[in-house]
């Protein structure tokens, strides 16, 4: 037990960016996966062919997150900006602008019924 | 709002109303008040108005879809720009959907209103349901954003879908204000068109109605001037949604509206 008072962490955005020591080795994950392979056997292949030493539950988890994360635009995939145009203010549309006025409502414009007598 | 301008438009589908004929009296009747006025119309058929007043108004040719809204543009703009305190705008016949999509698509209510310029409708009530649902339509679009002469015409529809109808009440409710066309014998619009011929140009209705200008019969000419004296009154009455309001003539505040006509020689007896 740590019986020291716990510490609020303060979050201050930034510090080194986390990448998987798998990130490397997609393709291959992928290749493996397309031919029918389990993610033990992927496991396995990693540490024999690649030498990186996986549990399979590290492996599916890793992909599992890599095809999530890829469904979605990610700042770490993003081209970087061009500052000219990041520093650009745009200037929004203007639209007509709605003015309230009276009118009548649509079932007050009725005719009279030259039918009816 | 203070109006220091004012635009009269009948933005009706069908034809054959009188739009034209009553547009005579009411220019008439701004020149008896020496009001400023020019116009445009919008009928590329006939261009009765143009040639009638050459020297004030200007034709359009409204075309299709897109080429209506390219001519009211030049229109509005060039109204915008005018210092003349009432323009009279006389379309033709089914053209109100281009006029009102027109008018949507440029703001023109929106923006006339901005400048102190407030538009008039002439709607013309008929036996046709098709025109009058197009009227309501324009009811339905304008609301209380442009005022309303409602133009019945004797001679041309009874008015039975109209008269007394919820449409007629909305109207009402609206500030709407109605005046009658008087009935011209046949005869005499039959030699106001030969008189046309004969002079190789369009004649207004004040032209003719002038004797001594020997383009009518006196007997004729004289069927004119009770037609102008009729309208002219009605006109003083209903001043307000015709004129400016610094132009306004004061007795035209206490006006008429469409419950509250005064008799009309023209119809029979317990017609309204």
């Amino acid at each position: 037990m740590n019986d020291e008072p716990t510490t609020q962490l303060v979050r201050t955005g930034g510090g080194r960016a986390y990448h998987s020591r798998l990130e490397p080795f997609v393709d291959f994950i992928r290749e493996q996966r397309q031919r029918r392979q389990t993610w033990k056997e992927i496991a396995e292949s990693l540490r024999s062919e690649k030498g990186c030493s996986v549990t399979l539950q590290g492996v599916h988890q890793f992909y599992r997150r890599f095809v999530l994360r890829s469904r979605k635009p990610h700042w770490e995939t993003q081209p970087p900006l061009n500052p000219e145009t990041a520093d650009r203010k745009s200037v929004l549309a203007s639209t007509p602008q709605e003015r309230p006025f009276r009118r009548p409502a649509a079932d007050d414009l009725s005719l009279n019924n030259p039918l009816i007598v | 709002m203070n109006i220091t301008r004012r635009i009269h438009l009948n933005p009706q589908s069908k034809g054959n109303l009188g739009k034209s004929f009553e547009i005579e009296f009411r220019t008439a009747w701004l020149d008896l008040h020496g009001v400023p006025w020019n116009g445009s119309d919008l009928d590329d058929r006939h261009h009765t108005f143009a040639s009638r007043h050459p020297d004030a108004v200007r034709s359009y040719q409204l075309g299709n879809t897109q080429e209506s809204k390219t001519a009211l543009l030049t229109l509005f703009r060039r109204v915008l720009k005018d210092t003349a305190p009432v323009h009279v705008i006389d379309t033709r016949a089914q053209a109100d959907a281009l006029i009102v999509t027109a008018l949507e698509e440029l703001q023109v209510l929106d923006i006339c209103a901005e400048q102190g310029v407030r538009l008039t409708f002439f709607l013309f009530p008929t036996d046709d349901t098709e025109s009058m649902t197009n009227v309501g339509r324009l009811l339905l679009y304008a609301g209380d954003r442009v005022d309303y002469v409602i133009v019945h015409n004797p001679a041309k529809s009874r008015g039975d879908l109209f008269k007394g109808s919820p449409l007629e009440r909305q109207f009402i409710e609206f500030g709407a204000k109605a005046i009658t066309l008087p009935a011209i014998t046949p005869t005499t619009l039959l030699a106001a068109e030969k008189a046309e011929s004969i002079a190789k140009r369009g004649l207004s209705f004040a032209e003719l109605s002038h004797p001594e200008a020997e383009h009518l019969e006196r007997l004729l000419a004289g069927e004119i001037q009770w037609a102008m004296q009729k309208m002219f009154r009605q006109y003083d009455a209903i001043g307000d949604l015709l004129l400016p309001t610094d132009l306004v003539p004061k007795q035209s505040v206490v006006a008429t509206n469409v419950a509250t006509l005064s008799p009309q020689p023209e119809l029979n007896f317990e017609e309204r």
